[in-house]
């Protein structure tokens, strides 16, 4: 039976999710393709509705696998980087809670993936167009997306 | 039929009367304290047709206990009584009980409604995935576990043909959705607009609710959302958001109990009002820093008020006559 994966990047306060069947090889099935914004308010609780929701939603939807795109080095920090590392090692610790979890940092893909960058793979449409099907994907959910097959290269 | 279980629960005091029978405090022996729902055999009821019942009740009950879920009160069994008379619906204890008084009380604070309708969404979308419906999300079928975790309660164990035929008795039908009333089925919209008008009403409180027309005689007549009238701390995003969740058609509304818990993360709680309605007056308070800011509304006869507001530090801001 095909496995479904999730894949998760931060950015800022919001989350893109991209939950797909993952079969060995071939297109991923895109089931899903979503954002989570952070509640507004204090931020301890909405790190903990977060957290809930994230649990619950890889629980209901027998998500088997979670990918989530690792924090990366910047050379100026700022307070909204380190807000979004937060919220990264809440979506880590709620997904790991619930089903494998790998945390995968895009430098490390783009050496291993194949002959181009990342982010020229993300760039490319006609890529895209040969490696998902299923449910409509979002040019800015790609990422998400990508570290799905990052994910399974590296099985 | 089904044989039912039967087993010693010690039954305590009558802590809540629902449509469908009451509900006592007890004990068993795995569970310690639980709540037990007993539905009893009524007056002329033939044999056939409460067997039926009964195993229509144990169907439900299987169901109801894989809905394992912290936003969802637990259901542990399903016992007949000794006297074969009464089905026994085992379930968790909640000790804080419905939010039913505290609605009765007045209007609940912005953190506090969007604290529980999260919650609610929470249970709700488990309930969804899983394939059932609630059909009958208000305040007093919203309970509070020990640590204040709100759960949902008295779901699945009605049909929609009992929906509709309870639809001229009183209070149970002030939740139907539009389509309801034009004879279409229950559906997780439907669930989405009683949800709407839970969250309304907590806004409100009841003192307020209860001098507007009841939903059950005007839902039907469309454009119950675009109608209503808001107390005026309440920010247009929640009116915005609970207009959406009433909207006649249900391709209009949120369509899932994640869209509403997405909604509802994207609404402001500042300024967090707490809110007191009178029949003549509502009065509204709210802290920052060492501040205390006050504001009543007087009704002062037909079609004419008057507000006045000030803070504790500087008695009186601003005060004010009108008319309509």
């Amino acid at each position: 039976m095909v496995e479904r994966w999730l894949g998760l990047v931060v950015s800022g306060g919001k989350i893109a999710a991209v939950e797909a069947e993952v079969p060995s090889e071939g297109p991923l099935v895109v089931q899903a393709d979503l954002t989570w914004g952070l509640q507004k308010g204090d931020r301890p609780s909405a790190y903990c509705v977060m957290h809930r929701h994230i649990a619950d939603y890889i629980s209901e939807n027998r998500i088997a696998r979670v990918v989530v795109k690792a924090s990366a080095i910047s050379k100026s920090a700022t307070l909204a980087h380190l807000e979004a590392a937060e919220l990264r090692g809440v979506v880590l610790s709620a997904a790991a809670s619930v089903a494998k979890t790998v945390a995968l940092a895009k430098a490390n893909v783009s050496r291993t993936f194949g002959e181009r960058k990342a982010d020229e793979y993300i760039a490319d449409a006609s890529f895209w167009g040969a490696e998902v099907t299923g449910a409509n994907l979002r040019g800015g959910s790609r990422e998400a997306a990508f570290m799905l097959l990052a994910a399974r290269k590296s099985q | 039929m089904t044989t039912l279980l039967k087993a010693d629960l010690a039954f305590g005091k009558l802590i809540g009367k629902g449509h469908f029978g009451e509900v006592f405090l007890g004990t068993d022996d795995v569970h310690g304290q639980v709540a037990i729902k007993v539905f009893r055999r009524e007056a002329g009821e033939t044999e056939h047709v409460w067997n039926g019942r009964k195993d229509n009740l144990l169907q439900e009950a299987q169901h109801l206990k894989k809905a394992t879920h912290r936003n969802v009160v637990q259901v542990y069994n399903l016992l007949e009584s000794d006297s074969d008379d009464a089905i026994n619906l085992v379930m968790e204890f909640c000790p804080r009980g419905s939010l039913q008084k505290d609605y009765e009380a007045g209007p609940f604070t912005l953190r506090r409604v969007r604290d529980i309708a999260t919650e609610v969404t929470f249970g709700l979308n488990v309930l969804h995935i899983r394939g059932m419906l609630h059909r009958d999300i208000k305040p007093s079928n919203i309970l509070v576990d020990a640590n204040g975790t709100a759960k949902l309660a008295d779901f699945g164990l009605v049909t929609d043909d009992l929906i509709l035929g309870y639809g001229s008795s009183t209070g149970y039908s002030d939740h139907l959705a539009y389509e309801v009333w034009g004879g279409y089925g229950t559906s997780q919209k439907t669930d989405v607009w009683a949800l709407g008008v839970t969250i309304y009403r907590m806004l409100h409180g009841a003192p307020w609710h209860q001098k507007l027309p009841a939903p059950k005689l005007v839902v039907r007549n469309g454009r119950f959302g675009d109608n209503l009238p808001w107390l005026p701390h309440i920010p247009k995003k929640w009116r915005r958001t609970i207009r959406k969740m009433l909207r006649d058609d249900p391709a209009d509304r949120y369509q899932n109990a994640l869209q509403v818990h997405a909604a509802l993360a994207d609404l402001p709680i500042a300024p967090d009002w707490a809110c007191e309605v009178d029949t003549e007056e509502v009065r509204w308070c709210r802290e920052e820093g060492k501040r205390r800011y006050k504001a009543v509304w007087r009704r002062l006869g037909a079609g004419r008020h008057e507000w006045e507001s000030w803070s504790e530090v500087a008695p009186i801001l601003w005060t004010g006559i009108g008319e309509r």
